[in-house]
C-alpha cells in the first residue's frame, strides 16, 4: 500500500479551516483534531471516485474482464483516490464491521450479537454490497432505518440555514444520547421546505435537542419566522453526534 | 494474509469484548472472502481483499472508542478536551516526517526540497525546484477558477467538484463528485448506460429484423412513448414471416417451446370469453376466432419479441390477421386494464389505446425490485421472485425494465399489428 494510503488510514482527518482542526507551532508543533463518521445517520456505503480514476478503474476491468476495483499498490499516475475518500471507506468498513458484530440493530450497545461467523460475515459484506445485491431482509438494510417514534412540530423556523423546531407535546427524547434524528414531514406552504427527503436522508437527519420541546437541525432554505404548521416529525437514531468524536492529539 | 493490529490504548470490559469480537470477525471476513465474495455485488472500493483487509485493521480502534464512549467509561465527550482523547496516533520517525511535511511544515532548505519533492511525487519526473513557471502554477493550484487547467489530473484528491463544475450528461453530483446517475431527472429520458445499450441499434421504421423491434419496442417503454405500434412500423417482409408464424401455431404445426419448461405452446380460443364491445375496437369480424397463445421461444424468430399475445384469425383457414399484445413487463409495469380470460370485467383489450399503469404483476406479488436484480444476477429464475433465463442478452434488458421500475420509468406499448 502506498504511504500515503497508509497514513489516512490513521484516522487523521485534517481539515484546517473547517473550525475542527487546530494547530499550534511554539516550541513543538502540537495538532488538535477531531475525528467522527462523516454521515452521521446512515449506514449507506460511499461511492464515487474521481471522474478520472473511475474512468482508469472502469477501463482497466474491461480490459481483464473483472469488477471494477481499487488495488492500493497501483502506482500508474492515473489512478489515485486520495487520502479523503479513503477516509470514507474507512468509515465504510468500521461502519460494517460494528453493524456485524453488535446486537440488535447495534445503535446505542455494547453487546456483542450472537450468531455464527458465516451470519456475521454476510452481514458484513451485505453492507457493502451495491443496491441491487443487497439482501433488505438482513441487517443493515432490514432494521437500520426503522423509526423509534414519533414527535407533533407545531411551529418552525430557519436561521441562517438552522431549522428550529418546537414541539407539542414535549418531544420526549433523552439528552442521554446525542445520535437524534429526525425525517420531518410537515403538510402545507412554507412549512414543506422544512421536510426531508428519505430518498436523500432515508434515517433522516441529525438534531441537536435545546430543551424539551425545542430541536434544531441543519436545513438549508431562506430565513423563515415562527410558522405554526401540522405534520409528523418520524424519530430516528443515528451513529451520534459529539459521542463518536475521537479527540486526536499529537505533538 | 494475516492482520497486523494496533494497540487499543484504553481499555474496559466492553471494550475487551468488543475487540475479540472484531478480530475474530476480521479473521473469519477474510478467511471466507473467496468462497463468499462475488466482487461485482460489491461496491467498487470493496472489491479487493487486500483493501478490504487493511480497512477492517485500521477500523478497529475507532471502532472501538465507539463502544468505549457507549459504555459510559469516559461519556460523552467535549470538543479538544484533551482528557478525553484515547490515543495520541502512533507514528514512526518516517511517518512522522511525512505527515509534517504533508501539513506543509518545513524549516530549511533540505526539508522544503524533500517535501517539494514528496508532495510532488506523483509527477512521473518532478521538474528541478527553479522558480515556478506558469504551468508548475497550474499543477499546484487545480480547481483554481483563474487556472484554465483545473482539471488537473495530478490532484485527483480534488476531482472536478460539482456542482461548481457541472457534470456531464448522465451524470449527476455525489459528495461534490460526479457519478452516473440511477434515475435520470427526466424520467422520459434514457440513461446513459441505456444510450450505450441501445448504441448498436439503427432504429429506423420500419424495422426488417427481430432485434430492431425488440430494441425500438423497448425504447419506446423506457421514454414515455406509449403510442399504438402497428404495422406501418415494421416492414412487409417482417410482417409477412410474423403472420406465417403465428398461424402455424394456430394449425398446431409449431407445438414445441424450450422456454420455462413447457412442452408445448400454449394455445386457447378465448372468442367466446370475449365481450362484443371489445370484439368491435379490436377488428373482429364474425366468423373470426380469437387465440391466446405466447411466444416465448426463439423458434418463433419474429414474434419472439412479443411474448403471450392474442392473435385474431380467421375461422375457417386459421390464418393469422391481427396480432395484439401490451408490451409490457411483469417485472415493470403493466397496462391498466387488460382484458383476459380472468379478468373479464376490463374495459379494454391488449393493444389498444390505455390511461393509467400499474405495478407489475410480480411487484403485485409481493416481489421487490432489489430483489428480482439479486435473482437475475445469480441466475434464480423458479418460485415467485424467480427472472431471467439463459439468454444472456434478454437478462440484460430485463436489468434494464426493473431499473427503471426503480425509478418509476417506463409506459407499456400497445402493439396491434395488422398482418393482412
Amino acid at each position: 500500500m502506498l504511504t500515503s494510503y497508509q497514513l489516512a488510514l490513521k484516522h487523521l482527518s485534517f481539515n484546517p479551516g473547517a473550525g475542527v482542526t487546530h494547530i499550534s507551532i511554539g516550541s513543538s508543533l502540537t495538532v488538535f483534531d477531531l475525528h467522527h463518521f462523516r454521515d452521521t445517520m446512515t449506514s449507506k456505503p460511499s461511492v464515487g471516485f474521481s471522474s478520472q480514476t473511475y474512468k482508469y478503474i472502469s477501463s482497466k476491468a474491461s480490459l481483464t474482464n473483472t469488477a471494477e476495483f481499487i488495488d492500493l499498490n497501483d502506482s500508474d499516475p492515473r489512478f489515485y483516490i486520495g487520502q479523503e475518500k479513503l477516509q470514507h471507506f474507512l468509515e465504510d468498513v468500521t461502519k460494517a464491521m460494528m453493524i456485524s458484530i453488535l446486537d440488535g440493530d447495534s445503535k446505542r450497545t455494547t453487546i456483542v450479537g450472537v450468531g455464527t461467523s458465516g451470519a456475521k460475515v454476510d452481514t458484513f459484506l451485505n453492507a457493502l454490497k451495491r443496491p441491487a445485491f443487497r439482501d433488505n431482509n438482513a441487517k443493515p438494510w432490514s432494521n437500520w432505518y426503522t423509526s423509534v417514534g414519533v414527535c407533533t412540530p407545531v411551529s418552525v423556523a430557519r436561521t441562517d440555514n438552522v431549522a428550529t423546531v418546537v414541539t407539542n407535546p414535549a418531544h420526549g427524547l433523552s439528552t442521554s444520547y446525542d445520535d437524534w434524528g429526525v425525517i420531518m414531514n410537515l403538510n402545507t406552504g412554507i412549512a414543506t421546505s422544512f421536510n426531508i427527503s428519505t430518498s436523500t436522508h432515508p434515517n433522516g437527519v441529525p438534531i441537536k435537542i435545546i430543551d424539551a420541546t425545542t430541536f434544531t437541525y441543519t436545513n438549508v432554505g431562506i430565513n423563515t419566522p415562527t410558522t405554526a404548521v401540522t405534520g409528523i416529525a418520524s424519530v430516528q437514531v443515528g451513529w451520534g453526534g459529539t459521542s463518536i468524536n475521537l479527540h486526536l492529539h499529537f505533538t | 494474509m494475516t492482520f497486523n493490529w494496533p494497540d487499543i490504548p484504553f481499555n474496559g470490559t466492553e471494550v475487551s469484548t468488543f475487540v475479540d469480537a472484531y478480530k475474530d470477525l476480521g479473521d473469519a471476513i477474510i478467511d471466507q472472502w473467496d468462497e463468499k465474495v462475488d466482487p461485482r455485488e460489491l461496491h467498487a472500493p470493496f472489491t479487493n481483499k487486500d483493501t478490504v483487509k487493511e480497512l477492517i485493521q485500521a477500523g478497529l480502534v475507532y471502532a472501538s472508542f465507539i463502544i468505549q464512549q457507549r459504555a459510559g467509561v469516559a461519556g460523552p465527550g467535549t470538543d479538544f478536551d484533551l482528557g478525553n482523547s484515547p490515543t495520541p496516533i502512533p507514528l514512526d520517525l518516517g511517518e512522522r516526517i511525512q505527515f509534517i511535511q504533508d501539513l506543509g511544515c518545513v524549516w530549511d532548505t533540505d526539508e522544503m526540497g524533500d517535501s517539494w519533492e514528496e508532495a510532488n511525487r506523483r509527477f512521473p519526473n518532478p521538474p528541478p525546484l527553479n522558480p515556478p513557471e506558469e504551468q508548475d502554477l497550474d499543477r499546484r493550484y487545480p480547481n483554481d477558477p483563474d487556472n484554465p487547467n483545473d482539471n488537473d489530473p495530478h490532484r485527483p484528491d480534488k476531482p472536478d467538484k460539482c456542482p461548481e463544475n457541472p457534470c456531464p450528461e448522465g451524470e449527476e453530483c455525489i459528495n461534490g463528485i460526479c457519478v452516473e446517475e440511477e434515475c435520470p431527472d427526466n424520467l422520459c429520458s434514457l440513461t446513459t448506460s441505456e444510450l450505450r445499450l441501445f448504441a448498436g441499434f439503427a432504429l429506423i421504421s420500419p424495422f426488417v429484423g427481430l432485434s430492431e423491434m425488440k430494441a425500438d419496442l423497448t425504447i419506446r417503454y423506457l421514454t414515455c412513448r406509449s403510442s399504438t405500434f402497428t404495422e406501418s412500423n415494421i416492414s412487409d417482409g417482417l410482417k409477412s414471416r410474423m403472420k406465417n408464424e403465428l398461424t402455424k401455431i394456430i394449425k398446431r404445426k409449431i407445438r414445441y417451446s424450450s422456454i420455462a419448461g413447457q412442452t408445448t405452446i400454449p394455445l386457447t380460443d378465448v372468442t367466446s370469453q370475449v365481450p362484443s364491445n371489445l370484439k368491435s375496437a379490436i377488428g373482429y369480424q364474425t366468423g373470426d376466432k380469437i387465440w391466446k397463445t405466447e411466444t416465448y421461444t426463439p423458434n418463433l424468430g419474429s414474434t419472439y419479441a412479443l411474448g403471450g399475445v392474442y392473435v385474431i384469425a380467421d375461422g375457417t383457414t386459421n390464418e393469422a390477421k391481427r396480432v395484439l399484445d401490451d408490451f409490457d413487463f411483469e417485472y415493470g409495469y403493466e397496462a391498466l386494464s387488460q382484458w383476459s380470460p380472468i379478468n373479464q370485467s376490463a374495459s379494454r383489450f391488449v393493444g389498444m389505446p390505455y390511461t393509467g399503469r400499474k405495478n407489475g404483476a410480480m411487484y403485485q406479488s409481493g416481489c421487490n425490485p432489489d430483489t428480482l436484480l439479486k435473482n437475475l444476477a445469480n441466475k434464480v429464475s423458479t418460485g415467485t421472485c424467480g427472472v431471467g433465463d439463459s439468454d444472456w442478452k434478454a437478462n440484460i434488458a430485463r436489468e434494464v425494465i426493473i431499473k427503471a421500475y426503480k425509478c418509476g420509468r417506463g409506459t407499456p406499448v400497445p402493439v396491434n399489428i395488422n398482418l393482412q
